[in-house]
């Protein structure tokens, strides 16, 4: 892998992870935030991929093994939080989420 | 065949405490039965010695027992090995000799006592105990033993633990232990340190710097000071008496407290690496044995006058030490063991037939109780060191070791062996005060005294053969060679290389320590042998305050009460001071007001609105990326 094409898949991923860091700034959906969430998570496995395959080492691989793993883990609970706050509030805005404000 | 035996001899006495010792626990119906538990203990430590004996004259060279490693962790191995030689084998022999004698004289002595069971027990396990310390080869076993004889020293001492006294003189020798064991840990650990081997035949042989023997020679001389009731740590033997009386006469008087000496002797190469050290210890041997005999003399209790005497005999054997015969310091051991035992024991059968332990309500006993009074004289005759009994030739050595150190040109020496011919005399002097105020004149208490039953007055007479023939093991070079030195310990034990003297000089110094011995005698003879007890007061009263000084034992536990009981109870008090006020209030008051106070600060942060959350995380995102372009 050359390091031009380095460089490229980084831009990608640091774009994907300002995407998603923009869209949980300034969308007021849980679900869309969530997503954001979940973009921001590819953006670094993406990272971590590039970089795995220009040192030629499976370290950075097996790492995105992980992070996949947790994402999905992620999402069981997430979703489940979701559909439960739904359920409550019978709207997916969060910003009047503040119950456990001091 | 005999090596495998060697294990045997060694865990015997271990299987006797345990059988005596949990049997009676789980079977209280068993308690009583004093002649069974003692007769299993006796016949145990016997057989213990046979196995002793048997390898002895059977030996041909060290024997090395491994043992499994007590703790292994990386490169750090605690093994547990043992090493039979000489030297080790000589203490055995000495311990389980001795320890036999002294087990059967308890099952007559013991009579009567409800916790015969648990007395039985303890000496066995003692015995045990003290094998480990003598036979280890690792210094971590060593240490282990060491530690083991502490306490079954403090159990022994405390055996009547109902009255708080003893109780007291228990935890006292324990404490006091203890300052010497710290040394003994501490050298061990430096010693490991420099050299990486805790064997002491591989120390023997390793290579350290200078300083090193001398720090670790001093750590493990205060161990000894400990163990072997030297200054400054000598003040808790005297009050171990307050344990049974042939407790007294095995632990306190032939085996235990010889430990320290023993050591010294078996870690010959480090002090002789270190002559400042040794020097130091002939010091402290020539010093002790003077308070020693000086307090002996002004004591009314027959068992502390020879608690005393002990104290002062060990300085004998670290005198010699410290001039680099520690063969002659074993030597005395092994003669000092004989008569201090049967001197023990004697003042044992004494206390069981009067009922008192004053001399003042003694006297004229050797008409009622003639084995026990003949065989008191003969060990009394033998510490006075009066030839041909062993104590002269043990005592002899000692003495013409330190002068031959002095001829070497260390003229310290001298000054210890004058000192040391002083000691001897009162030996003497107080000995044979004691023995004419117990034995002879007239009865002077109210008891119906009597003599003690066969099991109790056939050790005396064993003992009394030995006081009389075991000095011949180490005939001075005036008569021939001493084959204690010459030819057993030798092998193992080096001793620092001394000028020999010449016939007329060794004959001089003789004539000097018997004329020392037979004057004290002559004077204890014309003092309390012709007037009795009334030339003890009208001495008392000729000395005054001297006399009450003796009496009260220098005053030395109120000096160290004041000097280190009361700092330390002032000490105490600040610590509950500091713990009420500051640690118990101010500290806690803290604890809860500054997290509190943070709290009000950081819970601003906390707005309950998602949206800024999600800022601060960006932000902080923001930040830890500058932070590694600025790193």
């Amino acid at each position: 892998m050359k390091v031009e094409l380095l460089y490229a898949v980084l831009t990608l991923s640091a774009g994907l992870f300002s995407l998603g860091l923009l869209g949980l700034l300034l969308r007021r959906n849980l679900l869309l935030a969530f997503l954001s969430i979940e973009l921001m998570l590819n953006a670094a496995n993406l990272n971590f991929l590039a970089f795995s395959r220009y040192h030629n080492e499976p370290t950075g691989a097996i790492f995105v093994l992980f992070g996949i793993c947790l994402a999905a883990m992620e999402a069981v609970i997430g979703l489940g939080l979701v559909v439960r706050i739904f359920r409550i509030h019978q709207n997916l805005g969060y910003t009047h989420l503040s119950a456990l404000r001091w | 065949m005999v090596d495998a035996l060697i294990p045997l001899g060694l865990g015997l006495p271990f299987i006797g405490a345990a059988v005596v010792g949990l049997g009676s626990l789980w079977v209280p119906s068993l308690r009583p039965q004093r002649l069974l538990l003692g007769g299993i203990a006796t016949g145990i430590v016997a057989l213990s010695f046979l196995i002793f004996l048997l390898s002895f004259i059977r030996y041909e060279e060290p024997i090395y027992i491994r043992g499994w490693n007590w703790i292994a962790i990386d490169s750090l191995r605690l093994p547990l090995d043992f090493r039979i030689d000489t030297l080790s084998l000589w203490m055995a022999l000495i311990v389980t000799g001795i320890g036999a004698l002294i087990h059967l004289y308890s099952i007559g002595y013991m009579a009567g006592e409800d916790g015969a069971w648990r007395y039985f027990a303890f000496l066995n396990l003692f015995i045990f105990t003290m094998l480990v310390l003598v036979l280890a080869d690792s210094l971590p076993l060593l240490f282990l033993g060491w530690e083991g004889v502490g306490v079954c020293s403090y159990f022994l001492i405390g055996y009547w633990f109902g009255e708080e006294a003893n109780a007291q003189a228990a935890q006292k020798a324990f404490i006091m232990n203890r300052i010497g064991d710290l040394g003994l840990l501490a050298g061990l650990i430096w010693l490991y340190v420099e050299t990486g081997t805790f064997s002491i035949a591989r120390l023997r042989d390793a290579i350290y710097p200078a300083d090193v023997a001398v720090g670790a020679g001093l750590l493990l001389f205060l161990a000894a000071t400990g163990k072997s009731a030297q200054i400054p740590l000598y003040t808790w033997l005297p009050d171990a008496m307050a344990g049974p009386t042939p407790v007294s006469a095995l632990i306190h008087a032939a085996t235990m407290v010889t430990a320290g000496v023993y050591l010294i002797a078996r870690m010959d190469f480090l002090y002789t690496a270190a002559p400042e050290v040794l020097s130091l210890v002939a010091g402290i041997g020539v010093a002790t044995a003077w308070i020693g005999g000086l307090v002996a003399t002004r004591q009314y209790d027959i068992k502390k006058v020879l608690a005393y005497s002990t104290v002062s005999q060990l300085g004998f054997m670290f005198a010699a030490a410290g001039a680099g015969a520690y063969t002659a310091a074993i030597f005395h051991v092994f003669t000092h063991a004989f008569f201090k035992a049967l001197l023990f024991l004697g003042s044992g059968s004494v206390i069981h037939a009067t009922g008192t332990q004053d001399i003042r309500e003694m006297g004229g006993l050797r008409s009622f109780m003639p084995i026990t009074g003949i065989t008191f004289w003969i060990a009394t005759l033998a510490i006075a060191g009066i030839p041909p009994l062993a104590g002269f030739f043990s005592k002899d050595e000692i003495l013409a070791a330190l002068y031959a150190r002095g001829t070497m040109g260390e003229l310290s020496y001298y000054l210890y062996w004058a000192a040391l011919i002083g000691v001897a005399f009162l030996t003497a002097f107080y000995m044979g005060r004691l023995t004419w105020l117990t034995f002879e004149g007239s009865y002077r208490g109210k008891a119906q005294p009597h003599e003690s039953p066969l099991g109790m007055t056939l050790p005396l007479g064993v003992l009394a053969v030995g006081s009389v023939g075991v000095g011949l093991v180490g005939l001075p070079p005036l008569f021939g060679t001493s084959w204690l030195r010459e030819r057993w310990l030798v092998q193992h034990v080096k001793d620092f290389s001394l000028p020999s003297l010449s016939h007329g000089t060794e004959i001089g110094l003789m004539l000097l320590s018997v004329g020392a011995g037979a004057l004290g005698l002559a004077l204890a003879w014309l003092y309390f042998g012709k007037k009795g007890l009334s030339a003890d007061e009208e001495l008392s009263a000729k000395l005054g305050g001297f006399h009450r000084l003796l009496n009260d034992q220098l005053r030395v536990d109120s000096l160290y009460e004041r000097a280190f009981v009361q700092p330390y109870y002032i000490l105490a008090d600040l610590a509950k001071d500091i713990w009420t006020t500051w640690t118990g209030r101010t500290l806690p008051q803290i604890m809860v007001g500054l997290p509190t106070w943070l709290g009000t600060l950081l819970n601003r942060l906390q707005v309950g609105y998602l949206p800024t959350y999600v800022l601060y995380l960006a932000a902080a995102s923001l930040l830890l990326l500058l932070w590694s372009f600025w790193a």
